[in-house]
């Protein structure tokens, strides 16, 4: 579904990630730890289409990213500079809405592209077809006011869905931390995104809150099955939310490491975290991050039941 | 932690001694304001000087000029609607041109480095330049009459708003600009929802200064030739030694300019409601 290959990024002579290849699944929840400064951001959005690469390539579904690709979430982790404090809560999570209508009806038309999604093509042709017939201004205004309001009914389920439905009149900035970064998700579930990008979404709240928006997220990868890559520079994390960890090295990164995570759904913060593979995951991930060598009898190739068959 | 309810209460403690403390702040700025006065009209009387005035003999004299009028016509004179009423339309007509035009030209310039390049050392020359100066200028192509004055406010008071918008627009948050790109936000949203808002307490800023300097230039293009307003009144009473109508001119410009800015401080704290607001982190 997503393949990045030799993905390389360098601002001036500094190399900020190097040589990254990695393939990611359909509906899979990649999870990608490395230390701070390793270029976790900068591989985020090259993906994201928001950087050009230096050499190397990503391709999303058969389509290499040169922009931002159409049905792309990104959830930041600075919530108070990526949701906008002029706009209301609902206004925040509908604004994406805004993009994708528009899009769909400018490629079809101004910019003449092939357009693949048929959806997005029967969308585009219809548009085009009302703007071609000579619709009096009236119905031009009452076409906008019945789409602002589809767009608020969507804002609102969205805004449903991550526990903030009473909420949407609010402003960000009347919410705490927490709920600010659903309002993010909300936002990012919003546009029905085939590829979620979080770059450490859960890094700038409280430990508890983290582990609700943790549970949050893999709820919401349960009922959608959303291909989504999660940065943090949380071990626990990586291997609690994860199908899988990416271990990054220190700058300029490169994959040091992939590890299979086998512990299984529904994923709790108490019992998932109390199993003894947790405990094994959560070490061997630590010892990749940190570039100390793992005890010979523990190979990080390994899979789980092997391990506790040896340990003494 | 769901910090909703302890956000509340924390705010509210914030804003009540500042509250408080406004209350004071206008309670003393009042008093100064009332000691003053009454000091001007102690002296004044006492000296008994005719260039001096005491401000109530003034205040009367405003009032019986223009605003003792027929409640049809908003209680102003006919002096009033003679003088006041073009003296305004012109400023205001010339601050707004000058803030549509300053606003889109600042915004463009900020936005677009190719544009910045070719234009921005022209702003910092016209910038530079004294707005007086340029009334004579003027006043040549225009002939006296209200082209020549608007024009001269426009040009006089375009700058500050250029400058500010430039400057806003350029540093609006590289998050909120990331944001809008990520989620593929078409160019005309992206300045309507993104970079104006983001510029938006710049923007004020220059649009407060552009206000003041619209007064001062409005006075000073009917000072350089007109046929009516109240720089053309202050003329009138030079000309014939009429130091209580030089004085009501005086006051009448000070007026004017507090409920100008009183009333912009109204529009500009509803337009930035969302700025006041606490910030959680960043
Ligand atoms: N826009 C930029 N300009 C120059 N250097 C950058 C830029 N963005 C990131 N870097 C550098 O690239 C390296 C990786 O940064 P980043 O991707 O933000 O790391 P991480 O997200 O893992 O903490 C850092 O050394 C950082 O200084
Ligand atoms: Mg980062």
């Amino acid at each position: 579904m997503l393949e990045v290959t030799s993905l390389t990024r360098a601002f001036g002579n500094h190399l900020a990630i190097a040589d990254i290849s990695m393939q990611v699944a359909e509906g899979e929840l990649v999870t990608i730890v490395g230390p701070s400064g390793c270029g976790k951001s900068t591989l985020l959005r090259c993906v994201a289409g928001l950087l050009p690469p230096t050499s190397g390539q990503v391709v999303l579904n058969g389509v290499p990213v040169t922009r931002v690709p159409d049905r792309l979430a990104v959830v930041f982790q600075d919530y108070s500079r990526s949701l906008y404090p002029w706009l209301s809560v609902a206004a925040n999570v509908a604004l994406p809405l805004l993009a994708a209508t528009r899009r769909g009806s400018d490629r079809g038309s101004r910019r003449g592209r092939a357009v693949r999604d048929p959806a997005v093509r029967d969308r585009a042709a219809s548009q085009r077809a009302v703007s071609q017939r000579a619709v009096s201004q009236r119905a031009v205004s009452q076409r906008a006011v019945s789409q602002r309001a589809a767009r608020r009914a969507v804002a609102l389920a969205a805004l449903e869905s991550v526990g903030l439905g009473g909420f949407a009149d609010r402003y960000p900035w009347q919410l705490s931390g927490g709920m600010q970064q659903r309002v993010a998700i909300a936002r990012a579930l919003a546009c029905e995104p085939v590829l979620l990008l979080m770059d450490e979404p859960f890094g700038a709240v409280d430990a508890q809150t983290r582990e609700d928006l943790e549970d949050l997220l893999l709820r919401v990868q349960a009922e959608r099955h959303i291909t989504t890559l999660l940065v943090t520079h949380d071990i626990d994390e990586s291997v609690y939310a994860g199908d899988r960890v990416i271990v990054l090295t220190r700058g300029p990164g490169r994959v040091r490491a992939e590890v299979a995570v086998d512990l299984p759904a529904p994923r709790d913060q108490i019992t998932t975290k109390e199993r003894r593979e947790f405990a094994r995951l959560r070490a061997e991930v630590s010892r990749l991050v940190r570039g100390t060598p793992a005890p010979a009898s523990a190979p990080p190739e390994i899979s789980p039941p092997e391990i506790f068959q040896q340990a003494p | 932690m769901s910090a909703l309810p302890a956000t509340g209460p924390a705010t509210t403690a914030a804003a009540r001694p500042r509250a408080g403390g406004r209350t004071y702040l206008l309670l003393a700025r009042l008093l100064v304001l009332a000691a003053a006065i009454a000091g001007w009209q102690l002296g004044t009387t006492a000296a008994g000087n005719p260039y001096f005035l005491p401000p109530a003999q003034i205040a009367s004299g405003m009032y019986h000029r223009w605003f003792d009028g027929p409640a049809s016509h908003l209680w102003l004179t006919a002096d009033a609607t003679a003088n006041l009423l073009p003296s305004l339309g012109r400023m205001l007509s010339g601050w707004a041109i000058a803030a549509v035009a300053g606003v889109a030209l600042g915004v463009a310039i900020g936005r677009l480095p190719l544009l910045a390049d070719l234009a921005e050392s022209l702003v910092h020359f016209g910038r530079a330049v004294p707005p007086p100066a340029l009334v004579p200028v003027f006043l040549f192509v225009f002939k006296i009459g209200t082209p020549m004055e608007v024009a001269a406010i426009i040009f006089g008071v375009i700058w500050p708003v250029l400058v500010n918008s430039i400057d806003g627009a350029r540093h609006v948050d590289a998050g909120y600009t990331e944001t809008a790109r990520a989620f593929r936000l078409p160019p005309a949203q992206r300045l309507t929802r993104v970079i104006l808002p983001g510029a938006a307490p710049k923007i004020c800023a220059g649009l407060r200064l552009s206000l003041a300097l619209a007064l001062v230039m409005m006075i000073i293009s009917e000072f350089a030739g007109s046929t009516n307003g109240i720089g053309n009144e202050m003329l009138t009473a030079q000309s014939t030694f009429d130091i209580s109508l030089m004085w009501q001119v005086i006051g009448l410009l000070g007026v004017l300019g507090i409920v100008l800015n009183a009333l912009f401080a109204v529009a500009e704290r509803r337009v930035l409601a969302w700025q006041r607001a606490p910030r959680a982190t960043s």
